[in-house]
């Protein structure tokens, strides 16, 4: 059926894709020129969009021409291509046209000329419109350019729960991986994919299928060879199916490629199925932290927000830099919205009271609260009693007396308290201390660290050996009689000094054995 | 544009990504309010070269007191104690010590490099492990020294002033790095817009003092925002601050909307980035003029507190007020405050000199830590106390029994750590008989910024910053955490 093109010229039809889009820029360009030119906005020299007219028709001629050989490739056919081609050499014709109308216009005020010229420069314009959908529908497949604005259609499991696997699973996987170039309207190799009979059919290379050894079908084969050999399918730069959907895949062909019933080993659940329509993943579900809002407004009112634990997006809220202006208000309407991420809390210089400490006894996560110079009294603590996590309390500085020691106990998760100046006395420190004795309780009464020794007299000399001179030894008399290394009786004559002490050899070659290893010989002296 | 000019605006491509989308993306009030908030951590989760920001791990310490002494106090003198000394008065340094190692210009020339033991006596405070030996000098310190990580074994590579500050730091002996304070601030940002997020209090010293340049808390390459701001102690704490007689705060806020205005469109038609950090720092200014002299009034601490610090707190400028001040910084939220104490350069003249310099800071540092402590602010203040290098343990010129001198030494000396992070009540590191060389456990600089920069929930090798061709650190290329001083 294809006319025996030469290598070369099938190089042009290839560069359709290219070329095509000379002519729809060019046309465009002109038509809005012209445009403007027929309400008089302004015009351009007749010799520009001279050479513009004949580079717009040059290229429309060429990607027609293209086109025409581009479309004896096998892999393309059906009713789109059909209309393009038709519709391209329309556009290819009126193109002539025009650049003929404009030559006409030249020497001097042709008006109708130039109306026909202009009339018919639109008319191509306008053609073009259709032209190049129906090319980008045989490149990209249907619907691509609405397609996300489209609503999905509901998993069709859930309308037929146990339909086929095909219909269920594999339809839609070939669906979003396949048929844009092996589908209704292209199809590559002479393979079509989008219906049973099409993929029992087959195409160039057979049928995908190899019912009688399904392992060693076409369609497997080609989809497990590596990514960047030529065989590969779908091709190394199109999206590929997941490993979920490879899977699918093979054991529905494997399983001999039924197209009713279910194959084992292919979930059909509805979960699988829409991850599998998808064409893309889903988005992983957006982190769970705090709202941008909430923290939006702790920012503006200066107030000092940190993430003490990325994982978690637990916080640590300070409202040092605004403490003065802080009441219970203040807290209770910034830091309720993220109260489930609160983990630290500076509530320190601030005006609050109860209503604060109520919030504060919700605070889930709530580990360490820092109510400084606060006017804390009794019975606000006592809102905190029973937090399940707080570990650290800071109320020094407050109005509470020994009262609330009742309430410390009762925090099952405290580790270390300040009581500096909070009220609490030396008997409720003292009833605190011995009910919780693994509680470190700062209450600024630590002592001092105290001297353990004390140097009481300094006498400066000059006495001490200078490090590496010989040690003065009180006596050149040997402090041994039988020699360490041989065991025999000494001679004076051969001694040594090692380590204060002079030790004698019976002769000259044990010193040299003695010194290449002292503690060894330094033991069988008596 | 000009390329040299492009280079000078910093103009990289990806900073005009950041900078269109942010322009384009806000209105005017917003964008100077988002260059004012810019610093509340969900707002900025990435930096300008796109990195997240924002600390690396769960932080043990949430802001830094750095009281650095310049001059270098003597480690001989106050912390590294050495009583075989004693017996080595006049001694001539052997050679197996010195090892020929390089000396400053003004001793040099000396003809014997003889022995000075301190005359100051030591006592062993209990600490965490078995007990710390603490001179005379600093008998408030060492009430805390249950709170203390002394490091007997602290380094550097500089052996005069002006590059053993900048060391310390920069991490970088020339000038032009950001300094610790900044890349903290840019690291972790701001957590009172009301108040600058690193402040530098200077108290003048008794002895020989060094110049002490701007440039130590300078923000380097990093955004001017990131630098030190310096509080006075006499007058006005920040000049200019005020409103002239007659302007009213409305007339000031219109004046600054309208300025704001205009460096905006500067902003967007220049893109340099130093016209935001110019607005952020006008609209700070202005906020600042109602916080500041809150912070500088005492009226509102107690005799108690007042006497903790000693005498000296009601004396502004002095080691103890700027102390008490620190304390009123770290409690409003000021992430980075620098204490520098002047006058510990003493190379002739120790005993008395040191005897005034550390009586000068001793009460004011102990009561400091005991107050945070109390008020349950010492847990996430991470301190520092020491000076850029050490002092010789030879003489210089005059020796007698109760006078001598000492020159710089970079091989050895002690600093301290205290709160955030770090482990309480240690000494690490051990120096040899003549407090010459390091014996064991060697601190660099570059480990102490690192493990510093750990308690601030950083990592050292990450906090980066791109300019001028790479990726430049507080650590430059080296550093390493010390597990050993963590708690």
């Amino acid at each position: 059926m294809a006319p025996p093109f030469p290598a070369w010229l099938e190089v042009f039809g290839r560069l359709h894709p290219l070329v095509l889009h000379l002519p729809i820029g060019l046309f465009v360009g002109l038509a809005v020129v012209e445009l403007l030119g027929a309400f008089g906005v302004f015009e351009l020299p007749r010799r520009v969009t001279g050479v513009w007219v004949g580079l717009a028709a040059l290229s429309a001629c060429a990607t027609a021409a293209s086109g025409w050989v581009l479309s004896h490739e096998s892999g393309y056919g059906g009713e789109t291509l059909e209309r393009h081609e038709t519709l391209g050499l329309i556009v290819g014709g009126l193109a002539l046209v025009v650049s003929a109308l404009h030559w006409m216009t030249r020497g001097g005020s042709r008006v109708g000329v130039v109306r026909v010229y202009r009339f018919v420069l639109f008319v191509a314009a306008a053609v073009l419109v259709p032209t190049g959908h129906f090319g980008a529908t045989l490149t990209h497949g249907e619907d691509f350019l609405l397609e996300p604005l489209r609503e999905k259609p509901a998993p069709p499991v859930e309308a037929a729960p146990v339909a086929s696997t095909y219909a269920t699973v594999i339809a839609p996987i070939l669906a979003s991986r396949c048929t844009a170039c092996h589908g209704e309207s292209k199809h590559k190799g002479k393979l079509a994919l989008h219906t049973p009979e099409a993929i029992a059919k087959g195409g160039e290379s057979g049928p995908p299928i190899d019912r009688a050894r399904p392992s060693e079908s076409e369609m497997l084969r080609r989809l497990k060879t590596p990514l960047d050999d030529d065989d590969h399918m779908p091709p190394g730069e199109k999206p590929q199916p997941t490993a979920e959907e490879s899977a699918a895949l093979e054991a529905w062909i494997s399983a001999g490629a039924p197209f009713e019933g279910v194959v084992n080993g292919v979930a059909t659940t509805s979960a699988r199925t829409s991850a599998i329509e998808t064409p893309t993943p889903p988005k992983p579900p957006k982190p769970i932290g705090p709202s941008d809002d909430a923290l939006a407004a702790l920012s503006t009112a200066f107030i000092h927000v940190e993430t003490v634990e990325r994982e978690t997006h637990s916080l640590w809220i300070d409202f040092s830099a605004v403490a003065t202006d802080t009441d219970d208000a203040a807290v209770e309407r910034l830091v309720a919205p993220v109260g489930e991420f609160v983990a630290e809390l500076t509530l320190a210089r601030t005006k609050v009271g109860a209503g604060a400490l109520a919030l504060a006894a919700k605070l889930p996560r709530l580990r360490r609260l820092d109510l400084r110079a606060a006017p804390i009294d009794d019975a606000a603590l006592a809102k905190l009693a029973g937090h399940a996590a707080l570990a650290e309390l800071v109320l020094a500085q407050t109005k509470l007396t020994d009262a609330s020691v009742d309430t410390l106990l009762a925090l099952p998760a405290l580790t270390r308290v300040f009581l500096w100046r909070s009220g609490v006395g030396a008997e409720g420190l003292a009833r605190l201390r011995a009910a919780r004795p693994t509680l470190i309780v700062d209450a600024g009464d630590e002592p001092d660290s105290a001297p353990t020794n004390a140097e009481t007299e300094i006498k400066l000399t000059s006495d001490a050996p200078l490090p590496g001179a010989a040690p003065i030894v009180a006596s050149l008399v040997p402090i041994n009689t039988k020699c360490p290394v041989s065991g025999s009786p000494i001679n004076p004559k051969y001694s040594v000094v090692h380590d204060g002490k002079v030790i004698g050899f019976c002769c000259p070659n044990c010193p040299k054995e003695f010194w290449a290893d002292p503690t060894k010989f330094l033991s069988k002296l008596e | 544009m000009n390329p040299l000019e492009e280079r000078h605006l910093g103009l990289t491509r990806r900073r005009f990504f950041a900078s269109s989308a942010k322009t384009f993306g806000a209105g005017l009030g917003s964008l100077a309010m988002s260059s004012l908030l810019g610093d509340s951590l969900f707002a900025r989760s990435t930096d300008a070269n796109g990195a997240p920001r924002g600390p690396h791990f769960a932080p043990k310490a949430k802001r830094v007191i750095y009281m650095h002494m310049e001059g270098a106090p003597s480690q001989l003198d106050l912390y590294d104690y050495k009583p075989e000394l004693r017996r080595r008065f006049d001694q001539d340094l052997p050679d197996s010590i010195r090892q020929g190692q390089r000396l400053t210009g003004m001793t040099s020339g000396q003809t014997r490099f003889p022995v000075a033991p301190s005359i100051f006596k030591f006592s062993r405070y209990a600490n965490n492990q078995d007990g710390v030996w603490l001179s005379e000098l600093l008998p408030h310190t060492a009430s805390v020294a249950h709170e203390l990580c002394v490091v007997n074994s602290m380094r550097t590579d500089a052996i005069n002033h002006e590059p053993g500050i900048t060391f310390f730091q920069t991490g970088n002996q020339q000038p032009g790095r950001p300094s610790f304070g900044a890349w903290t601030s840019y690291g972790l940002g701001s957590m009172n817009a009301n108040l600058p997020t690193f402040v530098v209090l200077i108290t003048q010293g008794l002895g020989n003092m060094q110049a002490l340049s701007a440039r130590f808390w300078g923000s380097g390459f990093l955004p001017s925002e990131h630098q030190g701001c310096k509080l006075r102690s006499s007058g006005d704490p920040v000049l200019y601050l005020k409103d002239p007689d007659g302007v009213t705060r409305a007339d000031r806020r219109r004046m600054l909307d309208l300025v704001a205005a205009m460096n905006e469109r500067e902003s967007r038609a220049s893109l340099d980035p130093e016209i935001d950090a110019r607005i952020a720092q006008h609209e700070m200014a202005f906020r600042m003029q109602m916080s500041v002299p809150e912070l500088v009034d005492f009226s509102d601490e107690d005799e108690e507190t007042l006497a903790l610090y000693g005498d000296d707190a009601r004396k502004p400028g002095t080691f103890a007020s700027n102390c008490l001040l620190a304390r009123r910084l770290a409690e409003r939220g000021v992430r980075f405050i620098q204490l520098y104490m002047r006058g510990w350069d003493q190379h002739n003249g120790l005993p008395n000199e040191i005897k005034l310099q550390a009586k000068a800071v001793d009460q004011g540092q102990a009561a400091l830590i005991k107050d945070l402590r109390r008020r349950g602010l010492l847990d996430d203040t991470l301190i520092l106390w020491g000076g850029e290098f050490g002092r010789t343990v030879y003489s210089q010129g005059t020796l007698t029994e109760t006078d001598y001198g000492r020159d710089h030494h970079p091989r050895c000396f002690s600093v301290w750590l205290a709160g955030g992070g770090i482990k309480p009540g240690i000494t690490y590191g051990k120096t040899d008989e003549y407090s010459y060389n390091i014996v064991e456990n060697p601190l660099e600089v570059h480990d102490l910024h690192a493990t510093m920069l750990r308690c601030l929930g950083l990592d050292h090798l990450r906090l980066t910053y791109f300019h001028e061709g790479r990726d430049y650190r507080l650590t430059d290329v080296s550093g390493r955490v010390v597990p050993e001083l963590l708690s």
